[in-house]
């Protein structure tokens, strides 16, 4: 039997060797002169942080995929040329790594089923994952990191990554992903086992359009013409509605169990609330989002919340709670688009034009600058990484 | 001249009745209007390719839900407009990004001295990089197309809301392939919202090109429905615009469809009348002739909501 240090040396080996074996073309030699990782390793453990990203992002499509592969190579002999210094190496190493495929991710080069990179940005944060496990007892840096690294995977929507399978574990399917690494490494911070919930819930199809919402009358979710299209024997239907009812069940059990954890229990209670109104509960939703909103400090917390119960309260076809809540959104986010809109469109439709014209141009000069939270809703904690990695730089700074 | 009060203003004065798409909501008493409502339908009229000119009001024939209304007809040739312009910088069109531009700087050009113009575009949010300006103005087109959500539904909604001084017309076009993600507002509220508004709405089909890579960061999330491009096209009829898709020989020119769609504008009516007869609520569908021009085409608002 081998203990978990070996085992971790291993999983690194078989890493390194999947990357390196998923490249048939070798780097030219000016490539690698461009992108040397040891260079960049070092300017990036000595402060330089910007200016060592700046070759990665200059980089080609080709140039990115030669260096991920030579990171993980060389940056593993970097690690350990030095070790009296091993543990700050590899948590720079890993910090590298994850600014670099930040960078990749915002090109679309996260993973690329037809490209010949076979986990491409999933591999190479599973190798810093298993540097900073190489360590020895997790400290705030590998907390950081974990945190980072899930928010970027929520970015690109890779829920699988993070939680697989994305169903109740039975006897036979033994959950596991990234999330899972940073639960068992840190079983007591709340925002990991909020991530695994918001990776099992995010697996519920994301609600289509609704039809047209009519003060006094409820409305539907419209059907998919495509399901309709494709003649599906019954019992697999069956099979499969069932599948998703286990599943979101699951998810539900999850977010119901942090609604009382302090931190992360206003966010879990907004999540669930959308989660119950993507599953046409539209009432409990919008119980659920109306004490979201309640409870909530934060304002961007808060602004979602109320923004989700307006949408809830709108399909219901309660068009004055709808005003109310999108109200009460703009009160804690003054003129974000979002509700701004939908709260424009909903008194428009009532015959209210001058009203909605008046909120639409005051929202157009005063609009918050940073990212609205609806529009980030659907990517975890992905609005969350550019603070974690400033913090993540903090840690690793010399 | 008498200012048009707006239909969505007047419908505020009203019950807040229960609308269908399919056709007005049965009262137990139907209740008959008196005129107190003004309607503008903006009505184009062609023969072929040529614009017909020269109409007044006695060669239209307007019914409102079949009974027939006495209107007033003013060419609005000589009316200044304003001229929205929404460009989908959504990923999915990101190959045009660089033709779309060029041909935004031809269609200012395009402008006449009293008219005005803005524009949309979409990124994670609704953006207006070009805030109305007067014919004419230089304007710095520095901005990129956006890979992820796409946005149409709301920056048309956005356009639309624009509520134009009451001496000028608005002229809402798009530039997009119709293919909307993480939007606010439905395609349905979309069109709705159409159907009240004064303002006319052609779509410039932009297609293809572009990236729809589903592992770039925040990718397009929630999708729209699958009907959606044609709810949006409905929408444009329904504001007696159109959607115009690319040609078969030429390829899509925005400059070329905003020129034809810039001269008819120019060159149509408004044909204004208080409803007379009609119950009120619902859906009132409008349909124009000219009896004059049997052989004629007329585009024209389809309808309005009440």
């Amino acid at each position: 039997m081998t203990g978990p240090a070996e085992r971790v040396g291993l999983l690194i080996r078989v890493l390194t060797l999947a990357l390196i074996g998923s490249s048939l073309h070798g780097p030219t030699a000016a490539q690698i002169k461009r992108l040397d990782p040891t260079a960049l390793l070092d300017a990036y453990a000595q402060g330089h942080h910007d200016e060592t990203l700046t070759p990665v992002r200059l980089a080609t499509r080709d140039q990115a995929r030669e260096f991920r592969q030579h990171l993980v190579l060389s940056g593993t002999q970097w690690v350990d040329a030095a070790p009296a210094d091993r543990s700050r190496r590899a948590l720079v190493a890993a910090a590298f790594a994850l600014e670099a495929e930040r960078i990749r991710a915002e090109r679309g080069e996260w993973t690329d089923p037809g490209d010949d990179e076979v986990c491409a940005g999933r591999c190479v944060i599973e190798w810093a994952c298993t540097l900073l496990q190489s360590r020895g007892a997790p400290d705030e840096g590998e907390r950081v990191w974990m945190l980072a690294s899930i928010a970027l995977a929520g970015g690109v929507r890779d829920w699988t990554f993070l939680q697989s399978p994305l169903s109740r574990p039975t006897q036979k399917t033994v959950e596991r992903g990234h999330v899972h690494h940073a639960i068992a490494r840190m079983p007591d911070e709340p925002r990991f086992r909020l991530a695994r919930a918001v990776a099992l819930s995010s697996r519920q199809p994301v609600m289509g359009e609704m039809e047209t919402a009519r003060d006094g009358t409820r409305t539907a979710q419209i059907p998919n013409p495509l399901v309709r299209m494709i003649e599906v024997p019954s019992f697999v239907l069956s099979g499969l509605e069932q599948r998703r009812t286990t599943l979101i069940e699951y998810a539900r059990e999850e977010l119901e169990k942090l609604v009382s954890v302090a931190g992360v229990g206003d966010e879990a209670r907004t999540r669930l609330g959308y989660l119950l109104w993507a599953r046409g509960e539209a009432e409990p939703a919008l119980a659920t989002l109306r004490a979201a909103g309640e409870s909530a400090q934060d304002p961007d917390l808060k602004y979602l919340a109320h923004f989700l119960a307006a949408q809830t309260a709108q399909a219901l076809g309660d068009f004055r709670d709808a005003e109310t809540h999108y109200t009460a959104a703009l009160a804690a986010r003054p003129h974000s688009q979002s509700a701004t809109l939908g709260l424009a469109t909903l008194l428009y439709l009532r015959g209210e034009a001058h009203q909605s014209y008046d909120l639409m141009n005051a929202s157009r000069s005063g609009r918050p600058r940073d990212d609205d939270p609806w529009r980030m809703f659907f990517y975890g904690d992905f609005p969350k990484l550019p603070a974690l990695v400033d913090e993540l730089r903090r840690v690793v700074r010399p | 001249m008498t200012r048009t009060i707006t239909l969505a203003a007047c419908v505020s004065v009203m019950a807040l009745a229960i609308v269908s798409a399919d056709g007005p909501v049965p009262d137990q008493q139907p209740v008959f209007r008196t005129g107190a409502l003004t309607v503008s339908v903006n009505a184009s009229v062609k023969r072929g390719n040529r614009v017909v000119a020269k109409l007044t009001a006695k060669d239209f024939r307007l019914t409102d839900n079949k009974v027939e209304q006495t209107i007033e007809a003013v060419s609005i040739e000589s009316v200044p407009v304003d001229v929205s312009l929404f460009l989908d910088t959504s990923g999915s069109t990101a190959g045009k990004l660089d033709d779309m531009k060029r041909d935004v700087q031809g269609i200012i050009r395009l402008l006449r001295p009293g008219d005005r113009f803005r524009l949309l575009t979409i990124a994670d949010s609704v953006d207006e990089p070009v805030n109305w300006v007067p014919a004419g103005t230089a304007v710095n087109l520095s901005f990129q197309a956006v890979g992820g959500i796409s946005l149409v539904h709301d920056a048309l909604v956005e356009a639309l809301l624009h509520r134009p001084d009451a001496d000028r017309r608005h002229l809402v076009v798009g530039m997009t392939d119709r293919r909307d993600c993480g939007s606010v507002v439905s395609s349905g509220q979309l069109r709705e919202l159409a159907s009240r508004s004064e303002a006319v709405l052609h779509l410039v089909e932009q297609s293809g090109s572009g990236d729809d890579n589903p592992y770039r960061v925040r990718t397009c999330s929630p999708r729209g429905r699958l009907d959606g491009p044609e709810i949006i096209a409905e929408a444009a009829a329904r504001t007696g615009g159109m959607l115009h898709e690319p040609s078969y020989f030429f390829g899509s020119s925005v400059l070329r469809a905003f020129r034809t769609i810039f001269e008819e504008f120019r060159q149509s009516y408004v044909l204004r009348y208080s409803p007379t007869g009609v119950a009120r609520g619902g859906w009132h569908a409008i349909a124009v002739k000219v009896p004059s021009v049997p052989d004629a085409t007329i585009r024209a608002r389809q309808g309005y909501f009440d």
